[in-house]
């Protein structure tokens, strides 16, 4: 299987697109990790005398209206995204892989599930997300929660209909019949087959938890000042948007990188794998 | 000789005759200049919604700033901070300052067409006593309030009141005393009025709580005989509608303005002044003096149930940082250490000598370990909403963490704050503004002293501290009471309860056509016009 | 949940009297489970409650704020799917030539961009700069006629922005698929004219998983339309939804989400109903 993989790596990574994304994304994560060598600003650190100034050779993006470096602040910001990112991927997967298993193998479980999960994604994850957030009082480990939450139901689902589609095949009989236990089986050949549409989600899901985090900061139930965070940055820069426009762009633009790059690649991930996947959200 | 002298008095009486026409004349132009100011719809942008339209149940000031225009004082300020009578006629102190009788003015009538009586003021009275914040630390004092006749109200209090009138006119907060018709307050008690019959020159249209508030104009409005000088004297009605919209982002307000869809905008960031006074057709408002940022504490919890902590707090800021983190532009704010602007009677210029303004990490550590600090972050609890506010919970942990200190941000939406503040514990220091436009340093008993407010101060220090404020009420001769008062500043930045950071000016806009806007300190919509 | 209504109602210096009995007014000291069947029973009347704050019915209140959030949605979803389709066939069309990668590109962008930073810079730029359009607010149509939509121009257009990204995706994949199908090389072999074709026949098979997505996203774009209400100041459900959250009006949260689930299921219906018209294969016994 590791091998089957690594082939596919090879196709993609000639894609053009693809490559693009990956260098991107492999340079943000760079900047982020090795943010203190990168900048000897703090994001946190302020200094109000030096308010407002415009990107300079020192302030590669100039100062907020706390004096704060908009440079150091923007990686810092899209550190944390990435984090959430990171970890709602994580957690979709975990529950939305074991509420699809079940479902999909236990029958009897199966349709009280699904009208649940349909439920569930009758209402849109942003509006999941803001209710919860805003109710637990924000924060990022509630957001991560609150967005995990939505966006799982779909995962769920891809799960689920990898189960179902191969549960009646023959080799699974086969397997059976030879006596190979119930959870060897699961691991095996379902896992094998649901894993092309689960990674294609997975980009999907980053690239929108990025999104949503930044909307949720925005409202001011996301990641709580003065910790950085990209849409947090762009809600404060408002009041000072035709005095400073600089910090309402840099936030904005990095959002759309970051967002295109995974975008790219779980576009490149489903072309590889499996062309007929078409539903990103 | 006959005829000259027929001729002279024929002369002479045109001429008499002219000079007594002449005047009506004028007064007729004026009139007709009068009517075309009469009309239009001016549109508020206001920086926050409110909760309800009840001053006496909350302490929003933003409800009294609006509902001026709908509820009249019995007394009003004026523009030297004068208190002078409105809804009031004349009032005279008898024994000894215990007695206040007060004429009522008569035909002034209420929204409904009723006329105004001692009934109206009894029962809105009773309930201010009762309710309101302010009402609430007269209360103690007060004996009764006596019908004399329908015009004539005596008020009774047990010991001499020196700040009873100041109080009544209150421009603090929600303080102010307002008559409202005694079948509302039959209705409605002291629950939240949400029915609205006053005597002001605006009458209560229609309110929608997250988008506007609608007034419209008093056809049968009754002013004051007196000049008018801000809040006291005649107010004209020109205008004949206004809407008060919620808009809490302040782009917007300002956005809104220069294009046209405000004619008025609420608090705006001070960093484009000179953009703004360079432009025709914005007149930039500054309204001086206007607030005070507060630092307020927790005095029932550690660390800061010991005074030497909250000391440490005062020596630990940077002031002129704040000033530039929470307001901005330098122009628009200033350090002082006085409760009272210069100017006023009750300054004080020696007040917070040697703490206020005195950036001293040292000390201030040095201050916390003698109050025996634990290092336990210390909660700052604040409103996201109000700009000024939160910058300056942004700006405070950054301070406090260069002295060691460390501190939990919590910033929620005002109904959250509203209510964690309320408790005992969870909390250590909230932000809060204040207005600098305080007639009576009497007024600072209503958070000042045992369990006032939300301090939660209880110790041998605030016993004392009300006891200042029992002898301050009872002085009635200026030159003691200064004394009492200079005592009262002394004991305050030696206890700290809590402590003003610094003073700062709204920046308010108005649109150019509209005028003879006044610069008060709670903006009022009479007495103006379209050009 | 933590918030207190009653006290922010009732102000700062409430006493502990006055918050019991508004309490009690507001039915909030009840038990949970009690206040639960009572909501239920109410709802099937099609009560839904009075709000905490606005001093009207949760039902009046919606109702009022219908009109803007179902203006934009339906100018985003417009304006978003003439010009996804537009930009699907385009890049369907023009495979793998410049036009296609373009395209993609586009639509990339389209949905990589957050709507409320892209309508922040609309704002500075159309109203604050240019003034052709208001910075906020909204006038009724009963009201102001046509000249309603200068308020809605640019919020839709922010919201359709990503619109247009979901569906000139969706567009193009399906088209293509439908390229690949049987009767489309029938048709070709035939010698029929290309646009034909694809006007005729592609469009009309890929139209069923395009309004599955159209579909599906309605629910996005609304929860879109919540926040971009707040940033231009639309009062819309959206706004209304997001106030009554951050003031803890658990009234008209609970209006508000039952509101979004009938959209929701009304929306589906719809699209279930159109699979009829676009593919004559799926019959409805």
């Amino acid at each position: 299987m590791i091998i089957l993989f690594l082939k596919n790596l090879n196709k993609l990574i000639r894609k053009n697109n693809f490559q693009v994304a990956f260098i991107i994304i492999i340079l943000i994560l760079f900047l982020i990790t090795f943010t203190s060598l990168i900048t000897e600003f703090s994001p946190l650190e302020n200094n109000s005398r030096n308010r407002l100034q415009s990107p300079s050779f020192t302030h590669y993006m100039g100062t907020d209206e706390f004096g704060r470096d908009v440079f150091a602040r923007v990686l810092y910001g899209a550190r944390n995204s990435i984090q959430v990112g990171i970890s709602v991927v994580i957690l979709t997967i975990i529950f939305g892989g074991v509420v699809g298993i079940l479902a999909g193998y236990y029958s009897k479980l199966d349709n009280i599930i699904m009208r649940a999960l349909d439920g569930i994604m009758a209402f849109p994850g942003i509006i999941i997300a803001i209710s919860l957030a805003a109710i637990w009082g924000g924060g990022k480990y509630n957001i991560i929660i609150a967005l995990s939450f939505s966006y799982f139901p779909k995962m769920a689902r891809i799960v689920r209909s990898s189960i179902l589609s191969i549960k009646d095949l023959e080799y699974i009989e086969s397997a059976k019949a030879i006596g190979a236990s119930n959870s060897r089986i699961i691991f095996k050949h379902i896992l094998k087959n649901s894993i092309s549409p689960i990674m294609v989600q997975a980009s999907f899901n980053f690239a929108r938890a990025i999104l949503d985090e930044a909307a949720l900061s925005f409202l001011g139930v996301g990641i709580m000042p003065p910790n950085p965070s990209l849409g947090g940055m762009i809600s404060d820069a408002r009041s000072f948007i035709t005095v400073a426009p600089w910090i309402i762009t840099f936030p904005g633009i990095f959002i759309v990188i970051i967002v295109l790059s995974f975008n790219l690649i779980g576009d490149g991930l489903r072309d590889l794998l499996d062309p007929h996947l078409q539903n990103n959200y | 000789m006959k005829k000259l002298f027929n001729i002279s008095m024929t002369v002479l009486m045109i001429l008499f005759l002219s000079i007594i026409l002449i005047p009506d004349d004028l007064a007729v132009i004026e009139a007709q200049e009068n009517q075309e100011r009469y009309g239009g719809t001016i549109n508020i942008a206001q920086k926050m919604a409110v909760a309800h339209l009840d001053s006496d149940n909350s302490t929003d000031w933003l409800i009294t700033a609006m509902m001026n225009h709908v509820y009249e004082g019995l007394f009003e300020f004026d523009e030297n901070l004068q208190a002078q009578p409105h809804l009031a006629k004349d009032y005279e102190i008898t024994d000894d300052g215990r007695k206040y009788t007060v004429e009522l003015r008569k035909g002034v009538l209420f929204h409904n067409g009723d006329e105004m009586t001692s009934d109206d003021v009894i029962a809105s009275f009773n309930r201010w006593l009762e309710v309101n914040g302010a009402g609430s630390t007269v209360e103690p004092y007060f004996k009764e309030v006596e019908k004399v006749d329908d015009y004539t109200v005596n008020f009774i209090f047990e010991e001499p009141y020196a700040p009873f009138i100041n109080i009544l006119a209150s421009p603090v907060s929600n303080q102010k005393f307002v008559v409202r018709h005694q079948d509302i307050i039959e209705e409605f008690g002291s629950n939240v009025i949400t029915d609205h019959i006053g005597t002001g020159p605006y009458k209560y249209v229609d309110w929608i709580p997250d988008r506007n508030l609608r007034l419209e104009r008093f056809e049968n409005y009754q002013p004051s005989p007196l000049e008018s000088s801000y809040y006291a004297g005649e107010r004209i009605p020109y205008i004949e509608n206004i809407v008060y919209e919620f808009i809490t982002e302040p782009t917007v307000r300002v956005s809104g303005l220069q294009t046209g869809q405000f004619d008025f905008a609420e608090e705006v960031p001070t960093d484009q002044y000179e953009m703004f006074e360079a432009n025709p057709e914005i007149e930039p408002v500054v309204i001086y003096p206007d607030q005070m940022a507060m630092f307020i504490m927790n005095n029932g919890q550690p660390p800061f149930d010991n005074k030497y902590a909250r000391q440490a707090m005062v020596y630990a800021l940077d002031l002129e940082e704040l000033g530039y983190s929470m307001i901005g532009n330098p122009e628009f704010w200033r350090l002082e250490a006085s409760l009272h602007e210069e100017g006023n009677p009750w300054h004080s210029s020696t007040a917070g000598e040697g703490i206020y303004n005195n950036h001293d990490p040292e000390k201030a550590k040095e201050l916390l370990e003698k109050a025996g600090y634990d290092g336990t972050p210390l909660v700052i609890l604040s409103g996201q909403d109000d700009r000024v506010e939160r910058r300056g919970a942004i700006a405070i942990k950054d301070q406090l963490s260069e002295i060691g200190v460390e501190v939990e941000l919590q910033l929620f939406d005002r109904p959250t704050v509203v209510e964690r503040r309320a408790r005992e514990e969870g909390w250590n220091i909230h932000l809060s503004t204040f207005s600098k436009i305080v007639p009576d340093p009497q007024i600072h008993q209503g958070w000042t002293g045992t369990n006032k407010w939300i301090l939660n101060w209880d110790d041998e220090d605030s016993a004392k501290m009300d006891e200042i404020f029992a002898r301050m009420m009872v002085e009635t001769d200026y030159e003691a009471r200064y004394e009492i008062v200079e005592e009262f500043y002394d004991f305050m930045w030696e206890t700290v309860p809590y402590f003003n950071m610094l003073d700062f000016s709204r920046l308010n806009l108005v649109n150019s056509s509209v005028q003879n806007f006044q610069e008060a300190w709670q903006p009022f919509f009479w007495n103006v016009w379209f050009e | 949940m933590p918030g207190d209504p009653v006290r922010v109602i009732l102000g700062n210096m409430a006493t502990e009297e006055q918050v019991i009995q508004l309490e009690e007014t507001l039915g909030l000291d009840q038990p949970l489970i009690h206040r639960f069947f009572n909501w239920a029973k109410n709802i099937v009347r099609g009560d839904l409650g009075d709000s905490l704050y606005l001093n009207s019915s949760v039902r009046a209140a919606i109702i009022n704020r219908i009109e803007p959030t179902f203006l934009i949605a339906l100018m985003a979803q417009l304006i978003g799917g003439i010009l996804g389709i537009f930009l699907g066939i385009l890049a369907a069309v023009n495979h793998r030539k410049i036009l296609d990668k373009l395209s993609i590109t586009i639509s990339l962008l389209g949905i990589s961009v957050p709507s409320f930073w892209l309508s922040i810079i609309l704002i500075l730029i159309f109203s604050v700069w240019l003034r052709w359009f208001p910075v906020s607010g909204y006038e009724p149509l009963a009201e102001a006629g046509l000249s309603t939509f200068k308020y809605l121009i640019l919020p839709s257009i922010a919201l359709a922005f990503m619109q247009a990204g979901i569906i000139a995706r969706i567009t193009r994949s399906s088209i293509l698929d439908t390229f690949k199908a049987d009767y489309i090389r029938t048709a070709r072999s035939k010698g029929l004219y290309r646009k034909t074709i694809i006007l005729k026949h592609s469009l009309r098979n890929a139209m069923v998983p395009i309004i599955t997505v159209i579909g599906h996203n309605f629910a996005i774009l609304l929860g879109g339309t919540w926040i971009i209400e707040t940033i231009f100041f639309i009062p819309g459900t959206g706004y209304l939804a997001i106030n009554a959250i951050m003031r803890r009006d658990i009234p008209v949260i609970q209006g508000c989400i039952i509101f979004v689930a009938l959209i929701y299921i009304t929306v589906n219906f719809l699209v279930d109903l159109s699979y009829a018209f676009f593919n004559p294969r799926i019959k409805y016994s």
